[in-house]
């Protein structure tokens, strides 16, 4: 057939691939679907796909409990904008069955297993890179245990605030506690700057009119067992996990009225009480808060975040530490 | 064989020559689709990867984790090792522990492969061996792990031996739209 056609005569004496012109363009023509292919085939998902799984699977083998693993996935986030696949349901990892999905459209993958019995959290996305957080699922379920006995402990003794007014050095004495003794599982990190911090509290707790200032540092010592440097993923920073927004984050007196404005002014919004319908489980989804209760509940927000799920249990914890604090001090 | 001439009679395109041409593009694509559809193969890391866990996990500081010994001890837990997947054939290990001087075998821990093992010892017994579905095996070279480890309040010697394997190949999901 393709002889046939070859030879088919245009006029006598010429046959239609006689041209330079026609033979420069079959050969082309050629060429370019054999360029066109290897490409097609060297930037083609499945390649990404089985390559990624198994970069990422190796990675999470490698790993240990806190650290975080970056993966460059610029060519996948391309390849899946092609194929109209949401970037973020490009990998999935099943942690009870150990395994790692990776899917760069919306039919096929590729899956393989890891060894470790470490836990990952869901993987995010941030810019080109996939973040995933690596944390020891024992340590977590121990504390998911130290919490439930906390919320069992807060529901036997209804804790609530018993507010008194406070000396600036029941401040002091509080703080000092809390950096000689673990309160939970926290401690306060103050080092040489203890006193200065219970100061800051002090007249904090005062000008805001909170009731009692060691609600104050029983908010820094859970928010950043009080260590000023610390920010959290979201952006929050400093003492008290205070928007990054505010530029000098990092000095401890401004970090502390921040926390203190914002606690006052949740207590004026939620006073009144509000249900914990956002809460991540179910049983905290019918939870009431209301008064200095809801202004924590409000500080630490009304919402789920499914990468830190223990945060439901906010309020008790922050007063339970309270209470260790007002046990310290014996008032 | 016949040649496509122009008037001059200088040829310009030969049957002959496109059948070639065709045949070197057939040939090329194959290439090609061979190459990109290989498998990644990280087994041979994986092993690595899993020997090294093992070594760092049971021994620390020199010391053997006093509990390595008993009955009891499970690896799975204490190395952070996700038993589920150690059920199946994509990774194994076989750690032997010896006393020093007698050479004496004293305990050992595996997981539950014994097909692996046996492919792992033909494997590693001549490394011209390349079965492409037999795992990829690592044993640091028959090395051996030196430790010292407290029994009955004294301090002894001994040595373990360990084995690891990857036999995970991953797989390709099917082409069914989600």
């Amino acid at each position: 057939m393709i002889k046939r056609f070859l030879l088919n005569k245009k006029a006598e004496g010429e046959t239609l691939v006689d041209s330079p012109v026609v033979f420069l363009v079959l050969n082309i023509l050629f060429f370019s679907i054999l360029l066109l292919f290897i490409y097609k085939q060297s930037t083609g998902a499945f390649i990404y796909e089985q390559a990624y799984a198994k970069q990422i699977s190796i990675l999470m083998d490698s790993a240990k409990p806190g650290m975080t693993i970056y993966v460059n996935l610029t060519e996948g986030n391309e390849i899946a904008k092609k194929n109209e696949w949401d970037i973020k349901n490009i990998v999935t990892i099943d942690d009870e069955k150990n395994k790692v999905k990776v899917r760069l459209a919306n039919r096929g993958g590729y899956e393989t297993s890891y060894f470790t019995n470490y836990g990952f959290d869901p993987p995010k996305i941030e810019g080109e890179y996939l973040v995933i957080n690596v944390r020891d699922k024992n340590e977590q379920e121990k504390n998911r245990d130290r919490l439930t006995a906390i919320v069992q402990d807060y529901s036997d003794k209804k804790y609530e605030f018993n507010f008194v007014s406070r000396e600036q050095t029941d401040v002091e004495k509080a703080i000092l506690f809390a950096k000689e003794n673990n309160i939970g599982n926290r401690r306060c990190s103050c080092g040489e700057e203890c006193v200065n911090y219970a100061k800051y509290i002090f007249e904090a707790s005062t000008n805001n009119k909170i009731d009692d200032a060691l609600i104050l540092l029983a908010i820094m010592i859970q928010e950043s067992s009080c260590e000023n440097w610390k920010c959290n993923e979201k952006g929050y920073c400093g003492l008290m996990q205070i928007s990054g927004k505010i530029n000098n984050y990092m000095d401890a007196k401004t970090n502390i009225d921040e926390g203190a404005k914002e606690l006052r002014e949740k207590y004026e919004i939620y006073k009144d009480g509000k249900t914990f319908a956002g809460a991540c489980s179910e049983e905290y989804k019918t939870k009431y808060y209301s008064g200095w209760n809801a202004a924590l509940r409000g500080y630490n927000g009304w919402g789920c975040n499914p990468n830190y799920p223990n945060q439901d249990f906010y309020v008790e914890e922050v007063l339970f530490i309270y209470n260790k604090l007002k046990e310290s001090v014996n008032v | 064989m016949c040649n496509l001439k122009n008037k001059k009679g200088v040829e310009v395109l030969s049957f002959f020559w496109f059948a070639v041409l065709v045949g070197v593009g057939t040939g090329i694509s194959v290439g090609v689709l061979f190459f990109y559809s290989a498998d990644v193969d990280v087994r041979k890391t994986e092993a690595n990867y899993l020997y090294f866990k093992i070594s760092d996990c049971l021994v620390q500081n020199g010391l053997l984790l006093d509990e390595v010994l008993d009955e009891n001890f499970n690896i799975f837990e204490k190395c952070s090792l996700d038993s589920y997947t150690f059920s199946g054939e994509n990774f194994y290990f076989y750690i032997q522990f010896f006393n020093e001087p007698d050479l004496k075998l004293r305990n050992s821990l595996t997981s539950e492969s014994g097909k692996i093992r046996k492919e792992c010892e033909i494997v590693l017994n001549d490394e011209k061996i390349e079965a492409k579905y037999y795992p990829k095996c690592f044993d640091n070279k028959g090395g051996k792990i030196n430790f010292f480890y407290f029994e009955k309040g004294e301090i002894k010697k001994g040595y373990m031996k360990i084995l690891t394997a990857s036999n995970n190949n991953g797989i390709k999901l099917a082409m069914v739209k989600i």
